[in-house]
């Protein structure tokens, strides 16, 4: 178990040796984390989580069964699908692990150096791993495996979530150690090596997953077969013994959350690696089963073309902001669980700390925003989103919340393929973003000048500027403070309504121990087991 | 009978041809682009070009077409875009599935419908007239996602009786596979049974009324003969037809079923290539039923003619 990082940690050092056995060092979470994260996971904690980590001794063996959502391809390159994802995660691993706190597990790396300001990075790989069919884990594996994600000639999905590493920066020192050289310094580089196409293959891999699924996991993959499952079994050669704990593990994938929810009640399944507010109300007074909540940085964000007519002037974005009662929005559609936002995407697990006051709803001043802005009346116009947890219900409710300020919102509720295929086209469109281990990762993607998923077409060079400096920097206190110029940035020009960050949901039945849930929804099945 | 069979054995083969045309031209306006369905929203536009380049996604139809068809020639169905396996056995398994299914729900449902059509008819208004065509109409109304879940968290949760998803361990027996089944088959015959119910006991009320019934009862035959010899024979007539009719939806439709009872059958299957732009698997797939529902048409129409002479002989003289 992973303990919480001390709060009086001093903020100032880089990110440094990450020993295993030693402290671990505290590598993002500031002061603040810790206030915030215990605050926020205490108040939900009579009826929502289960003490998971820390319950008795763990004991060896037993088979356990896992719903997940759909899988499409396990190819890890390729893969993007919860149920694809969770997968390959039994099988392959990363180098690095981050917690639910945030704090870095070592895995595949024992340590990690910055150097050039965090333009490079030096990673030391653990000795003494064997892949599944018993070749040992060397330099050369991990460096094929990220000139794999990101060589422009495969298609893979990390290319975007790390433009700053090119194919030329992965460079083998020794059998046993891997530098990147990135184009740009980036203070939380580590985490990024955590986006989950990135666990670590054999050199020789060949896109042939589902037929060769080697990786050094604490599982190797049995069968796999589409719209079913995969059933896997303990890896007896796993490098941190005695983990795995369990002898067997199944993840069958669902197609749909309501069947899930029945298999765990009957026992079917012990175990849903993420479920929804509204669909774990079925159980949530069911004595069998636990609600493991994870505080996470998934929000909606409900973007304005700034670059097309009516929300090319700043006032009407404003006025848009002021329509919305987000305290009654996370209790109507989530229950309460989820933190209110302020029109920024950097959530409070993050340890950046930011101060801006938060926007209240406020209907007359909407109204005289519209008002100066020449639109007296209001105006009409197509709100775009797709069939995807909450996001109709929140579109609706928008509809709703900006009609007293002469809004009136023509709703476009579309299939989430059909959606995503033109989502940072239309005018004003709502977008669910999951969380990103790093909050640099979301601001660069959906609010950098030119960048490709920043759906309002919003360009303000102060904000880059500082976002560059942000990413750099390692400092997590100088972090906060760039963090909350930036906020105000965003909440001032409002080229996305950011109302909420929802929590992650997990369901188990109480026979499973040592459980936790995930920011990211990643299944870390090492530390599982069952009380017979 | 042999020229009636040949001729309709060769509509079979026109109508696969002209769907898989038809699947290809459709596929052409299928909303998505499939590169960026598996890779997900978050992805590099020319990630998404790369992969729809590999997949060969982004040819003209016609080329596609062309290919897939030299390759079903040579036996091969493609590969699926998303999940990187042969089209042709995973269809095949899933066909076998929702065969089994469907199978399971026909054998008992029809003699299920059919009794209880030809028993409310011969006491028409009856008690048991009454209250079957209230409940049948009552529950068939009912979607299947709705009766589902009743049957599940009545027996498989509740009382603990039946597994609650259709798909056996690997190697059970056939009793543990008929136990899984149990659920699923229960949940078509609900969904069903009204329309053949009502089927059957209305054309068994207009048959029991015709002049041919009233002539064999006036003739002093015995009424069991009467029944199985003259009313039956053409009462079930149009109900089988709508049987054939309904097998290619039995074995192609079932989608809320095997999503609700976790039954990978080729209902959820065609869902997905559908939803995920899969076009190898799509055209896969459709074929498959379409097959299957050509050939539930052509044994409803031979069975229509072994009990219907005119037709049997070539004289479509009505």
């Amino acid at each position: 178990m992973v303990k919480r990082t001390d709060g009086s940690f001093p903020a100032t050092t880089l990110p440094g040796l990450t020993a295993e056995g030693s402290t671990r060092r505290q590598f993002l979470a500031g002061a603040s984390s810790l206030a915030l994260g215990a605050a926020l996971g205490l108040a939900g904690t009579a009826a929502w989580t289960l003490p998971a980590s820390a319950q008795g001794t763990p004991r060896r063996g037993g088979s356990l069964k896992i719903a997940v959502p759909a899988a499409t391809s396990i190819d890890p390159v390729r893969l993007n699908s919860s149920g694809g994802i969770a997968i390959v995660q039994q099988v392959a691993e990363y180098l690095v692990y981050a917690e639910p706190d945030l704090t870095l597990r070592p895995v595949l790396a024992t340590s990690w150096e910055p150097s050039e300001g965090g333009k490079v990075w030096t990673f030391a790989l653990r000795q003494g791993v064997k892949f599944h069919d018993g070749r040992p884990l060397t330099a050369d594996d991990v460096v094929a495996t990220f000139q794999r994600l990101v060589d422009p000639a495969n298609a893979s999905p990390a290319a975007g979530a790390m433009p700053f590493l090119k194919k030329e920066g992965v460079a083998k020192v020794d059998d046993h150690t891997v530098r990147f050289t990135l184009d740009r310094p980036i203070g939380t580089f580590p985490y990024f090596t955590h986006t989950y196409n990135c666990v670590i293959l054999p050199a020789d891999y060949a896109g042939n997953f589902a037929e060769k699924p080697i990786g050094t996991g604490p599982f190797k993959l049995v069968s796999y077969r589409p719209q079913e499952g995969a059933k896997f079994e303990r890896n007896a050669d796993y490098w941190d013994q005695p983990k795995p704990y369990l002898d067997r593990l199944e993840i069958q994938t669902f197609e749909s959350p309501q069947p899930m929810v029945l298999a765990l009640q009957s026992g079917d399944v012990q175990v849903v690696q993420q479920l929804s507010y509204i669909d774990a109300q079925g159980i949530r007074n069911d004595k069998n089963v636990a609600l493991i909540q994870a505080d996470a940085a998934d929000h909606r964000q409900l973007c304005m073309r700034t670059d097309m007519k009516p929300f090319d002037d700043k006032r009407v974005r404003q006025a848009v902001a002021l329509c919305f009662d987000r305290p009654a929005m996370v209790r109507g559609l989530l229950g309460g669980l989820a933190d209110v936002a302020n029109d920024h995407p950097i959530a409070p697990i993050y340890p950046e700390k930011i101060e801006l006051a938060q926007r209240q709803a406020d209907i007359a001043r909407a109204r005289q925003l519209l008002a100066d802005a020449g639109y007296p009346q209001g105006f009409p116009i197509d709100l775009y989103t797709h069939q995807y947890l909450e996001l109709p219900q929140f579109a609706a409710l928008a509809q709703q919340m900006l009609a007293p300020a002469g809004i009136k919102v023509n709703l476009k509720v579309e299939p989430t393929n059909l959606y995503y295929n033109h989502w940072t086209e239309v005018g004003f469109g709502l977008t669910d973003w999951t969380s990103r281990p790093v909050a640099a990762q979301i601001l660069a993607q959906s609010f950098r000048g030119g960048a490709e998923w920043n759906a309002a077409h919003w360009k303000n060079e102060a904000f880059d500027a500082l976002l560059a400096r942000f990413e750099a920097e390692p400092d997590v206190a100088q972090r906060g403070k760039l963090g909350s110029e930036m906020a105000a940035i965003l909440n001032d020009e409002v080229p996305a309504v950011i109302a909420y960050f929802n929590k992650n949901l997990r369901a188990a039945r109480t026979s499973v121990k040592g459980l936790t849930g995930s920011m990211s929804n990643y299944l870390d099945m090492t530390r599982t087991w069952l009380d017979a | 009978m042999l020229r009636f069979l040949g001729r309709r054995v060769l509509l079979v083969l026109v109508t696969l041809a002209v769907a898989s045309v038809l699947i290809f031209a459709i596929t052409n306006v299928l909303p998505g682009d499939v590169g960026r369905i598996i890779l997900g929203p978050f992805a590099p536009q020319d990630a998404v070009e790369r992969l729809n380049a590999e997949l060969g996604a982004d040819r003209p139809v016609a080329v596609r077409y062309a290919e897939w068809l030299a390759g079903v020639v040579r036996g091969d169905w493609g590969r699926s875009y998303a999940f990187d396996t042969a089209v042709f056995p995973l269809v095949a398994e899933r066909l076998g599935r929702s065969l089994t299914l469907a199978g399971s729900g026909l054998a008992v449902l029809v003699p299920l419908a059919v009794a209880a059509g030809v028993a409310a008819a011969r006491r028409e208004g009856g008690l048991f007239d009454r209250v079957l065509s209230v409940a049948g109409l009552a529950v068939g109304a009912l979607p299947e996602f709705v009766t589902g879940v009743l049957l599940i968290l009545v027996f498989g949760i509740w009382l603990g009786w039946l597994p609650i998803q259709a798909l056996p361990p690997e190697g059970a027996g056939p009793l543990t596979v008929a136990a899984h089944l149990v659920l699923p088959v229960g949940c078509l015959v609900l969904l069903l049974f009204a329309y053949l119910f009502r089927m059957t006991r209305a054309s068994m009320i207009e048959a029991l009324a015709a002049d041919y019934t009233r002539t064999a009862v006036l003739k002093g035959l015995p009424q069991r003969t009467v029944i199985r010899r003259h009313v039956l024979r053409n009462a079930l007539l149009p109900t089988i037809t709508v049987i054939g009719a309904q097998i290619g939806w039995l074995v192609g439709g079932l989608v809320v079923v095997e999503t609700l009872f976790k039954y990978p059958g080729i209902g959820s299957l065609i869902h997905f290539a559908a939803t995920n732009k899969d076009i190898p698997l799509l055209v896969g797939c459709s074929l498959a039923i379409t097959f299957v529902f050509a050939l539930g048409n052509l044994a409803a129409d031979l069975l229509y003619a072994a009990l219907n002479p005119r037709v049997r002989h070539g004289r479509n003289a009505h």
